[in-house]
């Protein structure tokens, strides 16, 4: 399989940059909001600082999918043979979601991530041709911004859960 | 000036649900056997197995690509705004959103 075996120090380098995407495109959408009579200096930087570290992340979270695909989901997630052996393995257990709403809980993630990456390049190329302050631009801006904060947000969050399903969180 | 990623918006979500909505033929990556074949999307997530993500969102991305084109041919010719195409834009990423998430919600 595709680069399976450096899938984990790919996650872990695709989770830090998850955790500064999620301060930069914060930061960025503050800077958007308090951007009312004069644009921020940074705030162009931060665009593009924003819309790269999505694309790394999107493309370092794609290089290790495969490997989700096939050893999580395909063979954990989605298999009751290997849920049942989890479940009698454990000494108590713990309420939590069922697998295989997990499974589709990261591909919440999946398709939220791409659109907010998606939004993220268009608020990039934004930001080179207006700014915040000009009227015509700004509720796309701050729709935008707010989007792709959301987006980066969500994707950590729902991210680290099904990572640490099987290790902290057990199956109900 | 904002037409050209107003339109690379537009188009990105557009794309986006596209293969699932109007059954689009899209690329199909098998992690084990390292193909990829040309399908159209089966059941809400796709196949257990097969990735169907790339395919997607490189419909996505060529969507995206080309309206923003027509979006910088569009600005070049007829500087201005256009805040109904704004409309359209944060619409079709509303439905993109929502249909997505509908689509493989657990």
């Amino acid at each position: 399989m595709l680069l399976e075996t450096h899938a984990r120090l790919l996650l872990v380098v695709h989770a830090l940059l998850g955790g500064t995407l999620v301060a930069l495109t914060t930061h960025h959408l503050v800077w958007i909001i308090r951007s009312r009579g004069t644009r921020r200096t940074g705030e162009p930087r931060f665009a593009f600082l924003a819309s790269l570290f999505f694309c790394l992340a999107f493309a370092l979270g794609s290089l290790v999918y495969p490997t989700y695909r096939v050893r999580v989901r395909a063979e954990l997630l989605d298999a009751p043979a290997a849920i049942a052996r989890e479940v009698g393995a454990r000494v108590t257990r713990t309420p939590s979601l069922s697998p295989p709403r997990v499974a589709r809980l990261f591909d919440v993630k999946e398709h939220l991530v791409a659109l907010g990456l998606l939004s993220s390049l268009a608020l990039f190329w934004l930001s080179r041709r207006t700014s915040p302050t000009d009227p015509d631009a700004r509720l796309l801006y701050v729709a935008l911004g707010t989007f792709c904060c959301a987006t980066t947000w969500c994707g950590i969050v729902l991210g680290l859960y099904t990572a640490s399903i099987r290790a902290v969180g057990g199956f109900g | 000036m904002t037409r050209a990623p107003t339109l690379f918006l537009l188009g990105g979500a557009l794309g986006a649900i596209a293969p699932g909505w109007v059954h689009l033929p899209v690329l199909l990556y098998a992690p084990v056997e390292r193909s990829v074949r040309l399908a159209t999307l089966g059941a809400p997530g796709g196949p257990p197995i097969e990735i169907t993500f790339y395919g997607i969102y490189l419909c996505a991305a060529v969507c995206a690509l080309v309206l923003g084109l027509v979006g910088v041919l569009w600005d070049r010719r007829v500087p201005g705004a256009s805040p109904l195409l704004v409309a359209w834009a944060l619409t079709a990423l509303t439905v993109a959103t929502a249909y997505q998430l509908w689509s493989v919600w657990p």
